[in-house]
Parts: C-alpha cells; sequence; structure tokens
C-alpha cells in the first residue's frame, strides 16, 4: 500500500482542508485567542485593557459562585443526558430490531425531531407558560387527575427547576440523538444483522456484540458533542429566569454565570477566565470520555 | 401472536411520544388565533377568533414576508456552504495522511469545546475592522468553518467508507475530486442530510449574532424581529401576535426538514456499495 | 441507480441557488434606496416604541428628515450598543437608557456631552423635574442624557377592598397603611383577616429600600432599614401574607381584574379553609408606568383603583435619550433630543398620545394637577405624581442599586422557602455582589 502514486494523492488532503481552514483561523481562531489574551487583563469592555497576569484565574478558583455554577451545570446535564441517550437508544434498538421491521420509522424520526426545530427563545416562552404555578397547564392536569393537591411551583424551587431544565433540554435533543444513532446504524450492513440473526443471536445481544461497537465512532460523536453542549447549557436557563439563574442560584449554569460576568457586569477579562476554565474541564471530562470508549488512542 | 401484541404496545408508546413532540406547535397555532389576555389566563384546545388582529399587530410592526426572505437567504447559503465544505474537509481529514493532519483534528475537537458566548466581542471586533457590520457576510461565510459537522462527517465516514472502493476508482483512472463529488458526497448524504438539517435550524432560530450584527430594520431576520415585538411594552396585547409571527417563521423549517429529512429515508447504506 | 439522487441533490442546488438569487436582488435594491437617502438622516436606538412615536410625529414637521427607529429587548440592549460603539460606529445618532444603564454607558465615552457647546443643555435645568434631570448627569455633573418622562413610585390600591378593611377608600388614610415596614406588617394582617392579600409578592418591597445608599465609600452598606426590609418580606411571605403571584406573572396580571387561585406551595394544605383558594390583592407598589399596566388589565375594576404613597418617594425606570459621541450628525440629533425632551408642546403632546404617561416638564406637570383620572376613581393623579417626584432624593442612588437589589431579591427569596439560613444568604450575597462588582468590599 506504500505505491508512489498513493504517496502522490495524500497532499490533496490539504486541498481540500485548505477552505475551511483559512475560514476556521480567521472567524474562529481569532476571537477565541482574543479572548485567551483578554483572561490575562482587566477589561471593562471599553477603554483599554490592563495586564493583570494569573490573577483572574486566582480569583476564579477561589469564586463560591463559580463552583456552584459547575455543580449545577453538572448536576443539570447528568440528569438530562441519561434521558435523552437512554431514550434515544431504546428507540434505535425498537427500530433497528429486524425481527419487528418496525413501520414508519421516516414518520417518526421526523415527529420526534419536531421539537429541535423550535427556537430556545420560543421554547423557554413555551415551558414557562405550561409551568406557570397558578395558571399552567401542567399543574391544572395534574390536580384534576388527583396526583397532586395543589399546584407545584416548578419554576420557583431549585430542585424542581434544575429538573425541569434538564427534562426540556433532553425533550429537545432526544430525537437528534436518535436520528445519528439511527444515521450509524443504517450504515451498517444488513448482513451482519442477518448473520447474527441466523446465528440466533437475541435482540440484546445483536445489540450489544454487533451494533454498539460498530457504531463507535457515531457513539463517540453523540457523547462528546452532548458534553459539550451540556456543559455550555445557557439558552435555557437564561430565558426562563430572565437571565438571573434563580430560584436560589440553581439555575445558574457557567456559561450564564460567564455571559452576565461579561456583558451584565462588564468584567470581560474574568469572563474569559472563566471561558478558559470551563474549556480545561470540558476537555478533561472528554479524554476521559474518549478514554472509556476506546481505551487506547485512535489512529 | 405475543409479537403483535408487543408491537401494538411500541406503536402506542411511540404515538403517545409524537404527541408530546407536536404538543408544541398545537399550543402555538391556537394561541396564535388568541387575544393576549385569553392567553395570560391559561391555555385550552380551544381555537380563539382573534387571528385576524394578531395579523394586524404584527403588520403594523414589521413586514414579517421581508424577515421570512432574509432568513431565509441566511439560512440557505449558509447550510449549503456548511454541507458543502464539512464533506470536502471530513473527506480530507478521514482518507489522506499529511503532515499537520493530526494537529487540524485535535484543533478541531479543542475549538468545540471553548465557550462561543465570549467570541462574540473578538468577534465583533474583526467583523467591524472588516467593514461587514449591518452585512449578511458575517453570518454566512463563517458556516464554511463548522468543527461539529467535519468531527461529525469524519466519524461517519470511518464508520461507512471503505478503503478498498477508492482504491478500486482510482486503478479506474478517477480523479480526486471525481472520486469526492460521484462516490464519496452519495455515501455521505445521510450524514451530511442529518447535520445540514441541524445547520439550517440553526442559523434559522440564531438570534444572538444577527441582533448584534445587523442594524437596519429591513435586513432584521425572523428571530430579530419577533424579538423587537417581545421588548414592546404592550406584551400582554401583543402576546396573540407574538405567537402567530412564532408560528409563521416555523412553518418554512418544517417544510426545510420535511424536504431534506427525504435524503435520510432514502437510506443509502455502505452495505449497498460494498455489494 | 443512484440517477434518482442525483437529480435530486441537482434539484435541490438548483433551488438553493434561486433563493440565493432572489434574496440577493432583493437585498441590493433596499441597499441603494437606504444610500439614496443619506441626507439629513437619524438613526435612533432604544428600547421601547415611545420613541418611534416621537420620530413620527417629529417628522411631520420636519419633512426634510428621516428617522429609522430601532427597538431592541432591554436584555439585548447593552451589548449591542457595546458592540457597535466600542468600533466608534457611526450608525446610532440618538442612544437611550435606562438610569441604571447610565453610568456603564457614560464612562465608556458613549454619549455626547450636552453641557458643552454647542448644546449648553444646563441652561434647560429648571425646565424639568429635579431627580430627572441629575439622573442624566454624569460623576462631573454634565448633562449626558434627559428624559421625556418621570417615573415616580407610588402604591395602587383597590378602593372596594380598603372600604370593605378600613371603610374608607381615601387615599391618605391607605397611605398611612404603608408609612413603614412595622406597619405594613400590621395592614397585611388586617387585610388578610378580610381574606385578601396585601401584595401581589413580596418583591413590592423593594422598591421602598432607597432610603440610604447601597453603596458607601466602596463598601456595601447593609443598613438597619435594608435588614427591616428583608426581615419584613420574610415574615410576609412565611405568615403567607401575600398572593404568591411575582411580576409579570400571568397570575400578577389577572390578579389586577379579579379574584387569582391562592395556591399555598406548602404540601400540607390542612390549616388553610376552603375560601382561602382564591384570594384578591390589595395592593400594588409600582412607578408611574405601572399604572398603565394596572389600567390596562384592570378589566371589570377600571375605576376602582386608587393611589397613595409609600413609606418612601422612589423612582422605577424611564428613558433617558442622548447623542452618541460617534454621530456624524450631532446638531440635527440635538435637536431632536431637545424636541423629545425640552419642548413643551410635545411634552403635551406625549402626555395626551400615551394616554397617561408622566412627563418630565414642570410647566406641564403643573397645567394638568388638576386633571381628574378616570381609572383612579377620578384622583387627580398628575398632582399625586408630581408631588412625589419632587420629593425623590437623587443623593443615595448609587449605579450599583438595580443589581444589588436583584442580589438581594434572590437572597430573601432563597430565605422564604426556607432552602439557606440568613446567614448562609447574606454570604452568598456578598460573594455575587464581590463577584459582579470586584471594586467592592463588604
Amino acid at each position: 500500500m506504500t505505491g508512489k502514486k498513493k504517496k502522490d494523492m495524500n497532499h490533496m488532503g490539504y486541498v481540500f482542508v485548505a477552505p475551511f481552514l483559512i475560514v476556521f483561523l480567521i472567524f474562529s481562531a481569532y476571537p477565541v485567542i482574543r479572548t485567551l489574551y483578554l483572561s490575562f487583563t482587566q477589561y471593562k469592555g471599553y477603554g483599554a485593557p490592563t495586564f493583570i497576569g494569573f490573577d483572574n484565574y486566582k480569583r476564579v478558583v477561589t469564586d463560591p459562585i463559580f463552583w456552584t455554577a459547575l455543580g449545577n451545570t453538572a448536576k443539570i446535564w447528568g440528569i438530562n443526558i441519561v434521558l435523552q441517550l437512554g431514550l434515544a437508544f431504546l428507540l434505535t434498538i425498537v427500530f433497528s430490531d429486524i425481527k419487528y421491521k418496525m413501520r414508519g420509522l421516516s414518520v417518526y424520526r421526523a415527529l420526534f425531531y419536531l421539537p429541535n426545530l423550535i427556537a430556545a427563545t420560543s421554547v423557554a416562552f413555551l415551558f414557562k407558560v405550561l409551568l406557570d404555578w397558578q395558571f399552567g397547564s401542567l399543574n391544572q392536569i395534574l390536580i384534576k387527575a388527583g396526583i397532586i393537591k395543589s399546584g407545584i411551583n416548578w419554576l420557583g424551587q431549585p430542585g424542581t427547576a434544575q429538573l425541569v431544565v434538564a427534562v426540556i433540554g433532553a425533550w429537545m435533543w432526544f430525537g437528534n440523538s436518535f436520528i445519528m444513532l439511527m444515521a450509524g446504524v443504517q450504515g451498517i450492513s444488513r448482513d451482519y444483522f442477518e448473520a447474527a440473526a441466523i446465528d440466533g443471536a437475541g435482540r440484546w445481544r445483536t445489540f450489544g456484540s454487533i451494533i454498539i461497537p460498530l457504531l463507535k465512532p457515531i457513539l463517540l460523536y453523540v457523547a462528546i458533542t452532548s458534553l459539550i453542549g451540556g456543559l455550555q447549557l445557557f439558552d435555557i436557563p437564561f430565558l426562563i429566569t430572565d437571565g438571573a439563574g434563580a430560584p436560589s442560584n440553581a439555575l445558574n449554569t457557567v456559561v450564564l454565570y460567564l455571559y452576565n460576568s461579561a456583558f451584565k457586569y462588564n468584567n470581560v477579562g474574568y469572563a474569559g477566565a472563566i471561558a478558559y476554565l470551563l474549556f480545561f474541564i470540558i476537555g478533561i471530562v472528554s479524554a476521559i470520555e474518549y478514554k472509556v470508549m476506546y481505551g487506547k488512542k485512535e489512529d | 401472536m405475543t409479537r403483535n401484541i408487543k408491537k401494538t404496545v411500541l406503536h402506542a408508546a411511540l404515538i403517545l411520544l409524537s404527541m408530546l413532540c407536536l404538543f408544541p406547535f398545537l399550543m402555538m397555532i391556537i394561541n396564535a388565533t388568541r387575544t393576549g389576555n385569553e392567553i395570560m389566563t391559561g391555555f385550552t384546545l380551544i381555537p380563539g377568533d382573534a387571528v385576524a388582529d394578531n395579523w394586524e399587530t404584527v403588520s403594523g410592526y414589521f413586514n414579517l414576508f421581508r424577515g421570512l426572505g432574509n432568513s431565509l437567504l441566511v439560512a440557505v447559503t449558509s447550510t449549503a456552504l456548511t454541507a458543502y465544505f464539512s464533506a470536502l474537509a471530513a473527506y480530507g481529514l478521514a482518507v489522506y495522511k499529511f503532515k499537520g493532519k493530526n494537529i487540524i483534528f485535535t484543533g478541531i475537537i479543542i475549538f468545540m469545546m471553548i465557550p462561543t458566548q465570549l467570541g462574540l466581542l473578538g468577534f465583533y471586533d474583526l467583523v467591524n475592522a472588516l467593514g461587514l457590520v449591518d452585512s449578511y457576510i458575517p453570518l454566512i461565510i463563517p458556516a464554511i468553518a463548522s468543527p461539529a459537522t467535519i468531527f461529525f462527517l469524519r466519524q461517519f465516514l470511518k464508520a461507512t467508507l471503505s478503503p478498498a472502493l477508492l482504491e478500486a476508482a482510482r486503478i479506474d483512472g478517477a480523479g480526486e475530486f471525481y472520486i469526492f463529488h460521484r462516490i464519496v458526497l452519495p455515501i455521505m448524504s445521510p450524514g451530511i442530510a442529518t447535520m445540514s438539517i441541524g445547520a439550517f435550524i440553526g442559523s434559522w432560530n440564531n438570534y444572538l449574532l444577527p441582533m448584534v450584527l445587523l442594524t437596519t430594520p429591513s435586513k432584521f431576520t425572523l428571530p430579530v424581529m419577533v424579538a423587537s415585538m417581545n421588548a414592546s411594552q404592550d406584551i400582554v396585547s401583543n402576546q396573540g401576535a407574538i405567537y402567530l409571527a412564532v408560528a409563521i417563521s416555523v412553518i418554512p423549517i418544517l417544510i426545510a426538514f420535511a424536504f431534506l429529512s427525504r435524503y435520510i429515508i432514502g437510506g443509502i447504506t455502505a452495505g449497498g456499495v460494498k455489494e | 441507480m443512484k440517477m434518482k439522487k442525483i437529480m435530486s441533490m441537482a434539484l435541490a442546488g438548483i433551488m438553493v441557488l434561486s433563493m440565493v438569487g432572489c434574496g440577493n436582488k432583493a437585498e441590493s435594491a433596499t441597499d441603494s434606496a437606504a444610500a439614496d437617502s443619506n441626507s439629513g438622516k437619524l438613526v435612533i436606538w432604544t428600547l421601547s416604541e415611545d420613541l418611534e412615536n416621537f420620530a413620527k410625529h417629529y417628522m411631520e414637521t420636519n419633512k426634510d428628515v428621516q428617522i429609522e427607529t430601532v427597538i431592541i429587548p432591554p436584555a439585548d440592549y447593552t451589548t449591542k450598543l457595546s458592540a457597535a460603539l466600542r468600533g466608534k460606529a457611526a450608525t446610532p445618532d440618538i442612544i437611550v437608557g435606562e438610569p441604571q444603564m447610565l453610568p456603564d454607558f457614560e464612562d465608556a465615552g458613549y454619549f455626547e456631552n450636552l453641557s458643552a457647546d454647542p448644546y449648553n443643555a444646563d441652561e434647560y435645568s429648571d425646565k424639568l423635574v429635579d431627580y430627572v434631570w441629575k439622573a442624566g448627569q454624569d460623576a462631573e455633573g454634565n448633562v449626558r442624557a434627559i428624559s421625556y418622562q418621570a417615573t415616580p413610585g407610588g402604591i395602587y390600591y383597590r378602593r372596594d377592598l380598603a372600604q370593605d378593611v378600613y371603610g374608607t377608600d381615601d387615599p391618605a388614610v391607605i397611605g398611612e397603611k404603608f408609612k413603614d415596614y412595622a406597619t405594613i406588617k400590621q395592614t397585611a394582617q388586617e387585610v388578610r383577616d378580610k381574606g385578601y392579600r396585601i401584595f401581589s409578592d413580596t418583591g413590592s418591597l423593594r422598591w421602598f429600600a432607597i432610603t440610604d445608599p447601597w453603596v458607601v465609600d466602596g463598601k456595601i452598606n447593609i443598613s438597619d432599614e435594608k435588614k427591616e426590609y428583608m426581615d419584613t418580606a420574610i415574615d410576609l411571605y412565611q405568615n403567607k401574607l401575600v398572593a404568591f403571584a411575582p411580576e409579570w406573572s400571568a397570575a400578577w396580571f389577572s390578579s389586577m381584574a379579579g379574584p387569582i387561585p391562592m395556591n399555598a406551595e406548602w404540601q400540607e394544605l390542612d390549616e388553610v379553609d376552603a375560601n382561602a383558594e382564591q384570594t384578591q390583592v390589595f395592593a400594588y407598589a409600582l412607578p408611574s408606568w405601572g399604572s398603565l399596566t394596572i389600567r390596562d388589565n384592570a378589566k371589570d375594576n377600571a375605576g376602582n383603583y386608587g393611589v397613595c404613597a409609600g413609606p418612601t418617594s422612589y423612582f422605577g425606570g424611564g428613558t433617558f435619550v442622548g447623542i452618541s459621541a460617534y454621530s456624524k450628525n450631532k446638531a440635527q440629533a440635538w435637536d431632536f433630543v431637545k424636541y423629545v425632551t425640552l419642548t413643551e408642546e410635545t411634552s403635551k403632546w406625549w402626555a395626551e398620545t400615551s394616554k397617561g404617561d408622566i412627563v418630565s416638564m414642570k410647566s406641564v406637570l403643573e397645567e394638568y394637577k388638576d386633571k381628574e383620572n378616570e381609572a383612579y376613581g377620578n384622583q387627580k393623579t398628575y398632582q399625586f405624581f408630581y408631588e412625589e417626584a419632587q420629593k425623590i432624593d437623587y443623593t443615595t442612588v448609587t449605579r450599583y442599586d438595580d443589581q444589588l437589589k436583584v442580589f438581594y431579591g434572590a437572597a430573601i427569596e432563597s430565605v422564604q422557602k426556607g432552602e439557606k439560613t440568613k446567614e448562609e444568604a447574606m454570604k452568598e450575597f456578598y460573594d455575587k455582589a464581590k463577584s459582579a462588582y470586584p471594586e467592592l468590599s463588604e
């Protein structure tokens, strides 16, 4: 395989990657690197930044609000990911089972994806109305059904508020995860399934020993992107609490704190430090995820 | 027998789940027909009769069709760019071995992890320096560089593309771009379609960036228009109108979704290619 | 075999291209239209549609001037304005701010100095209510922004409920029931005994917490008065003396028109009697713009409200108008600002057009003094707000007030709900305050 022709072709890689790389360096890398510079300065968003070394970083690691926010984010993400991936997996199993031959995949797939089509602003607005303590439909239904005696203040208590945000996230994204997993399954040759069926492998064994290993690259993608998306949780808590992170700071996520620091309190340099600490944490967790799934480095 | 019962139960569960997903659309459409005061006092399934009034309110603020056109222009072009150039880069990263490849790939992963909200200030400075404020270019061109899409498509190729196929094509004398356009793109199309839907929706619903970058009202995209309405003091009486505007803004997405999801349903699999 | 596929892809491509083509055409058309009318054009960036109305009115008499008003949601306004003006953009000519936003905008140099030549705004200082004038000044006393409105606060109460509880609806008598925190607590109990709730939510109390400054010499100042505010809020909440309907919630809006459900948040309901499932809200504390909100949502209760003074004279919000330091059309912009804020006819016109917004022009307030307000039982509301506006002490106001009040409110809330002890909540309050404003100390 080390023929001359093949080697010649490899330089084509640069051509294929070039458009991406150029735009990426200008529009993505530059702003992010500028943020890195700002994280070492005291900068209010106007005037000139003053270089202050590691002060912002020293401050953020001892900032109790940062750690509370990180804890909140982790908690919400944890609940969210279990619900979201659990549901997506369940659906994948159901639809990839060649014995059931479930019909209507395309219809269901489209329906499950629907929540993802609505802008976060609308989703937040909708849930605020639905979960309203006095007038919300959910409480009205639960009371009528005799499940609860009086309305639950879903968004007013730390525990339920976090649960609500996690459920909203799962509701918005399970269809997306499902489509990803199904796209992967459809990429697997039917031969494997038929061979498994001939061998008499059960549903769960087929799933465990064929689908999961072959889906690994897609699974890794879903796991890492949902981790990144989850730890960067921002818009729903922002919109549902009018930017404040109430009740009792339970919905104050790291990126919400970052956003408020930068744009509300004008501590842009400090926000930069928060951004990079969060990035560092996401990096570590992603690396662990990668290791767990592959055991060793790929390629 | 039991299989049929099981299937029925499964379908029932799936239908229930579907209804949960459809509910907000129903709610949006019904509330679009009700007055603000009716909406404020809770939700019912019975439509109201205020569609015309709500439409009048919306029209009083904006030319909604103008917003639809603007959003469509931005979303369609940026989705097309994301789809094509991400596929290109993903292929480059998946099949060729060249110097710096691992650095680029690692860079992609790293940049996915940086919270984007803070890049905003730097991004604005850049756009301002380039003289591109109040233009669609900074909303469209950066779509070429979508690390998440490239990452996904690379993973997708790793799982579906057979190296033997490429070898065979090369032996037949096919050029690299010919291979990419005629052989690889079709194989990737389910993955591209999946990511395109996401890219289109992301662009369609994008609020913060157009909000900050666009300054002329006639250039506003739909979410910016809706948000301006939301900011109005008459929030209660506008509630129905806001729902109407949101409902209208979702329709093109539904159409685009129906259109694009066909490509996934086609289900071209790697298995088919290997035969 | 894949022909179908390729065909449909090509089709999609054509569609996309044609859409792009259409869009481009449409866009270039507006570009040239915008370029043609460049002369005498003003661009306003604002928070509400008020200025759009002013602009339309202005253009009626100044036909050669073209004004474009962009309304930006308050949550995004600062971000958008900072992004543009940090780049010294010439685009907005007229910019606005609410009082709490102004100090940052002033520090950043966004506002033109209106005390300087050729504006010399100071010669108009007698025309407006004093506190409004002061709010628009920067730390050096230079005028940076001016407001067409005054936003003094009051307490709006239901006259029928007042009759029921106290046998009178006289604003002077009811005002006495709100004269300090201790009296408010007592009033809350008396109102509760008749089955009503004094306020929709304890958030109503926050307006009064300005009798002494929140920050003194860089130190956060939690005075006895602020502690009393916290204790009162906790007391009212835990004794279920408020209706648990926060401002701007659906329940809050509908409480203005009639009874709302009174769902106790606690699960043990045995102690709550059956007719306590519904309640009515006795009073609302809001700045003058709130009188319009209540009027517009009162429905059957229209005319059934009165307004009286609270424990302190306060204000809240208000749109202050200034000129961007980077505007290229400052003379025209100043003419517009003068027209909006310093012209008597405009002020009168606005009072009429807005159907009751309280303007900042003293002569107009004076003129409307005896005007009776139907929505408030024919009370002379202009007179009331004029008097309140004159009593506002702007020296206790600091740039930190709004945000510290939010943090303090959050601390109160977590004690009310029993999630934190007072000490824990206060610690979090100081943490948040110092994180937002590293220059402050405990």
